[in-house]
């Protein structure tokens, strides 16, 4: 419940809403189904006011059941545009074998879309996404959860499709023979891999050296600041050109780039190798 | 230094994996207030700070628990909503109460029927209801009106009655059974095997009402 004002506006459509549900068979319902829909016409409402769309007129001079309808439409073409995204996803999909980014994709997302009602509970998410992608919004929920969920495995995507696939399995089976069962990213562990890679040649000048002797050399010789920025350097032209979105999938990444500098700095000698692994 | 770091680390999920299963033991024991959700409750998430990749359940696992004070809060603000829903529809349902159409039906005073909306009110703020449009209330008059058990002495006492049992019964049986349902149920057993008489109508909704709907 946003505010007072809000409240207001939204309570004949709260009846219009509450008529709807009940279709007749009752006139009575429970505290929770009216907050349950209290918050679906709040959640409407507030999704045609921070969507890409502007606003036709001032919110003063508007009445509550325009924007509550304007809302609802704008919440079904997001479910339509986040079908379609999927869609498009799903073709060429790539989960290299994880069982749990197979499982999030192709079970609940599907489900998701099968079961969301934008009418009566805009708000519920239903599904938790358990595959952890990296720009993850907690305060999201409803669609706008699934849409950024959905932009996010996009981008890693790009990032993926860079890697063949017997290269990719092979050096995810070298980082964690487990990683099938694993709740990890992926692509966080193979942009570890192949800038430790890249490093690798250019820090100690020897492509057969252990990914943990070139951090130990790195992290010696740099200071955080620059490891970062170097990092950030390789990324960017490796995604350069390659990537349909190179800055976005950038942008996507960085967080896994501070999180392996913050990680290579309170590490010990000998987990230096859990790190990352070199790709041969 | 670092092997430390590392250790306290280590240390650290320790403790949050401890902290975890206590409130999860917890809030699963608060899970009858409806205020968490399950999903949330079983998530997993991977701890990238250590050397060792490792699972954990994270601090925060649910939404935050309510508070007395926030359960008071919403209780109020549904209990506000309540009341404006009910200053709305109330005229509508006092014209209804005094439009019985039916000859030789029993009828409300407009004393009576104010006392009767006083009670749904009542009843509903105390079953956790919100009801909507004009209500049951002139349906469950109409449907009683020509009992052979009632009269005009006893009517609008009994329509209270009625009317208390009825929200009772509605908030028992959840949203699959329908008002028209509840008032056979009430009507029928009131005319047939209570022989009028509200204690046992009363003992009957508790008994057989879930078994039967």
């Amino acid at each position: 419940m946003e505010s007072n004002a809000w409240n207001m506006d939204a309570q004949p459509v709260l009846e219009q809403l509450a008529a709807r549900y009940l279709a007749g068979r009752s006139s009575c319902m429970t505290y929770a189904r009216t907050r349950q829909l209290m918050e679906a016409i709040l959640y409407c409402m507030e999704f045609e006011q921070t969507g890409d769309a502007p606003a036709l007129q001032p919110q003063s001079e508007e009445d509550g059941t325009e924007r509550y309808q304007r809302g609802l439409t704008a919440v079904q073409q997001a479910v339509r545009r986040a079908q379609l995204q999927y869609s498009r996803m799903a073709e060429g999909f790539r989960d290299f074998g994880n069982r749990n980014l197979r499982d999030t994709f192709h079970r609940a997302l599907p489900g998701f879309f099968r079961l969301y009602d934008p009418v009566f509970a805009p708000q519920e998410t239903l599904i938790t996404m358990d595959y952890p992608v990296l720009n993850r919004d907690v305060s999201l929920c409803g669609i706008r959860a699934v849409q950024a969920y959905l932009d996010g495995l996009e981008l890693e995507q790009e990032f993926l499709q860079l890697f063949p696939e017997s290269l990719a399995v092979c050096t995810l089976l070298r980082f964690d023979p487990d990683y099938r069962r694993q709740f990890y990213n992926l692509s966080g562990v193979l942009l570890r891999c192949v800038l430790v890679t890249a490093l690798r040649q250019e820090i100690l000048g020897d492509r057969t050296a252990p990914s943990a002797a070139c951090l130990a050399v790195w992290r010696t010789t740099t200071a955080p600041a620059q490891q970062e920025a170097k990092l950030a350097l390789l990324l960017r032209q490796m995604t350069a050109g390659r990537c349909p979105h190179p800055q976005a999938v950038c942008r996507y990444l960085a967080p896994e780039l501070h999180g392996f500098v913050q990680q290579l700095a309170v590490t010990s000698e000998e987990g230096l190798g859990h790190l990352a692994v070199c790709m041969e | 230094m670092r092997q430390n770091i590392s250790n306290q680390g280590r240390f650290f999920i320790i403790t949050e994996l401890q902290s975890g299963f206590n409130r999860i033991f917890h809030n699963l024991a608060c899970m009858r207030q409806n205020t968490l959700r399950m999903c949330e409750v079983f998530r997993l998430h991977y701890h990238t700070l250590g050397g060792i990749s490792s699972l954990f359940f994270p601090l925060v696992l649910c939404y935050p628990e309510q508070t007395e004070t926030q359960a008071e809060t919403e209780e109020a603000a549904m209990s506000g909503m309540n009341e404006w829903i009910m200053q709305a529809n109330e005229q509508q349902c006092l014209s209804a109460l005094l439009n019985q159409p039916e000859e030789g039906a029993l009828v409300l005073t407009r004393a009576q029927a104010l006392q009767l909306l006083e009670t749904r009110r009542e009843a509903l703020h105390r079953e956790g209801l919100v009801e909507w449009g004009e209500g049951i209330l002139p349906q469950l008059a109409k449907r009683f009106a020509q009992s052979a058990y009632l009269d005009r002495q006893t009517y609008a006492e009994s329509l209270e009655r009625l009317a208390a049992l009825f929200y009772h019964c509605r908030a028992q049986a959840g949203e699959r059974v329908t008002d028209e349902q509840i008032l056979k149920f009430l009507s029928t057993h009131f005319e047939g095997v209570c022989g009028g008489d509200f204690e046992r109508l009363e003992e009957l909704a508790q008994e057989r009402f879930c078994r039967e709907l």
